[in-house]
């Protein structure tokens, strides 16, 4: 059974059709990136399996269950976390209490027990603390733990988001384009990062513009072009289709 | 690690210091008219923590909570005066009545973001302002309602503004306590969250919803109490009293102190409630100078005082070498 099968889904937004009828499945442990030229619809995809956006139609099966439509807090629940293409860091925060609020969905004091200030409340709190300084590790930020979170420069912005979504416990981790604004050296460390990630039983899906990360880590590649998949398949393969060669250069000229 | 105890210790110091000071000032004022104003300031501070936590934390603007606090005075009110109840009922009867309607409020109004949020609880607190004015068989309208009696416990009288006050503070005390708890917790957390950008919270399992009401309610609540104290200290109540002046000035008063911080909320409701007594024989050119620092301060310093404040002292200790420039670092690694 595929961790996920996405199955003829489509968006419109008004008369416009941002998704059209893509199916396919992510399978445990893979890494499988979503490529396609500006507005192919990588990221309304991804604003639908976490329940930002509602699929027109179509449906989005995780480990068996439909859900399509369901609130985001729920599906982050379910087992899948994301990260933002423009980041969403909490700027009012430090960068460890960032990765905290990931562990808001694994943990469960309320505001009651939480006014209190109850010793469960604080129990609680502290693993949190270690549980986040241990991923900060993962992502080579344990330094900043402190800093404030807007003080942070892109590249950590996005590592940051990382550690944030691996909090929440997710079997599935989206990624919406982690090396934008990174240089080589950084999209380096993130390959490192996502491999790191995978090595630690999380199926990671990832929307990316930097073609040779992807051709590097990918296991597989969907290819999707107004909307529509136009291929899928292991990385040697996409790089040779016919097709997502004339979405990402245009029409060949026929010389006379 | 270490930093976050040491963190604790700084915090249980600081409320432990405010707790003693604030105890003992009524000692240096013998006359019962300075002890009135700092029963009123304790009211204050204990409405703008309840605010702060709303608008500093969660980012949720309201322009309405003299309703709030109108309401807990009328509930108290009545109750003591027009049913005979212990006026303990009437704190309890603030405190239900608040929470259900915030409840009813919130639902709605919190869907809105920004200004239109803030317009929302504006005309709320308009409304109810008519309310109190034209229900004139339940609140007595213009005229208001007098004769209420004072709190007791055990039957000690809290009679004389000395022993009202520190009733007043106790209940403070509690409410600055909550507000730290809260806000350096999981829920405390997930406000931020919501305020520092909501699609992200929800992405991380943040009902924002949910939150977002219950912070509402508890503001309410915190409004409410204040109300409550205010109408059994004052003996009397009238519309005059929950005017959107007023809910202006609540906003003032965490905008001023900085948000998002229980100490700002105290620092900013402390200034404000002197500087209305100075000026409290100007009439209505008080609401011109709060408008003012309003403006000045967004502009000049975002942070307000509290925020000023840290910054200075942290450019002198920088001056002077007092600590190394990485202090954040390494205390992380540890």
């Amino acid at each position: 059974m595929p961790l996920l099968e996405v199955k003829n889904l489509c968006k419109q937004f008004g008369g416009l059709t941002a998704v059209d009828n893509v199916d396919f499945r992510v399978y445990t442990d893979q890494i499988k990136a979503i490529i396609g030229p500006n507005g192919a619809g990588k990221t309304t995809v991804f604003n639908m399996l976490t329940g930002v956006d509602k699929p027109t139609s179509g449906k989005i099966v995780f480990e068996g269950i439909d859900i399509s439509g369901k609130k985001p807090h729920v599906i982050t629940g379910l087992g899948i976390s994301r990260t933002f293409q423009n980041t969403q860091i909490f700027k009012n925060m430090s960068v460890v209490e960032n990765v905290m609020v990931g562990r808001h969905i694994r943990t469960k004091n309320g505001m009651l027990k939480c006014m209190i200030g109850l010793r469960s409340a604080r129990i609680e709190d502290s693993e949190s603390m270690d549980k986040a300084c241990s991923l900060l590790k993962l992502v080579g930020m344990e330094k900043k733990a402190n800093k404030s979170a807007d003080d942070l420069p892109v590249g950590e912005r996005h590592l940051l988001e990382i550690a944030r979504a691996l909090a929440t416990e997710p079997k599935l981790l989206l990624l919406d384009e982690p090396a934008a604004g990174l240089n080589n050296e950084e999209t380096g460390k993130l390959a490192e990062v996502i491999y790191k990630i995978r090595g630690g039983g999380v199926t990671v899906l990832l929307v990316e513009h930097d073609m040779s990360l992807v051709m590097d880590i990918s296991d597989e590649v969907v290819v999707l072009n107004f909307g529509e998949k136009i291929a899928e398949g292991p990385p040697l393969l996409i790089q040779q289709d016919g097709q997502v060669i004339q979405a990402y250069l245009g029409q060949a000229v026929e010389h006379a | 690690m270490v930093a976050v105890r040491a963190l604790l210790k700084t915090r249980r110091t600081g409320l432990a210091l405010y707790g003693t000071a604030m105890a003992l000032l009524p000692l240096m004022f013998s006359n019962d008219y300075y002890v009135k104003v700092l029963i009123i300031l304790g009211i204050n501070i204990l409405i703008v923590l309840g605010l702060n936590l709303l608008m500093g934390y969660a980012g949720q603007v309201s322009i309405g909570h003299a309703a709030f606090y109108g309401m807990g005075a009328y509930a108290s009110a009545i109750v003591t005066t027009k049913y005979g109840m212990s006026p303990w009922f009437g704190l309890l009867a603030s405190i239900i009545l608040g929470g259900i309607v915030a409840y009813g409020i919130a639902i709605p109004t919190l869907r809105l973001k920004g200004h239109y949020l803030a317009m929302a609880t504006l005309g709320f607190a308009e409304i109810v302002h008519v309310l109190f004015l034209q229900l004139k068989d339940i609140t007595g309208g213009t005229d208001g309602i007098s004769g209420i009696s004072t709190l007791s416990i055990a039957g000690f009288l809290f009679d004389s503004p000395q022993k009202l006050y520190i009733l007043v503070w106790i209940v403070v005390m509690a409410g600055l306590i909550i507000s730290i708890n809260l806000a350096n917790s999981r829920v405390g957390r997930a406000l931020r969250a919501v305020h520092g950008s909501e699609i992200a919270a929800a992405s991380m399992g943040i009902d924002t919803a949910k939150y977002k009401i219950q912070i509402f309610v508890l503001s309410a609540v915190f409004a409410c109490i204040g109300g409550s104290l205010y109408a059994h200290m004052a003996g009397f109540v009238s519309p005059d009293s929950f005017t959107l002046g007023v809910s202006i000035t609540l906003v003032t008063m965490v905008v001023l102190g900085g948000m998002a911080n229980v100490w700002g909320a105290i620092i900013g409701a402390s200034t404000l409630t002197i500087l209305e007594e100075y000026l409290k024989g100007y009439e209505d050119f008080n609401m011109v100078i709060f408008g003012l620092i309003l403006v000045l301060v967004m502009v000049f310093m975002p942070q307000g005082l509290y925020g000023a404040g840290t910054r200075v002292i942290g450019l002198i200790k920088r001056r002077f070498k007092l600590i190394p420039d990485t202090a954040g670092e390494e205390s992380a690694a540890s």
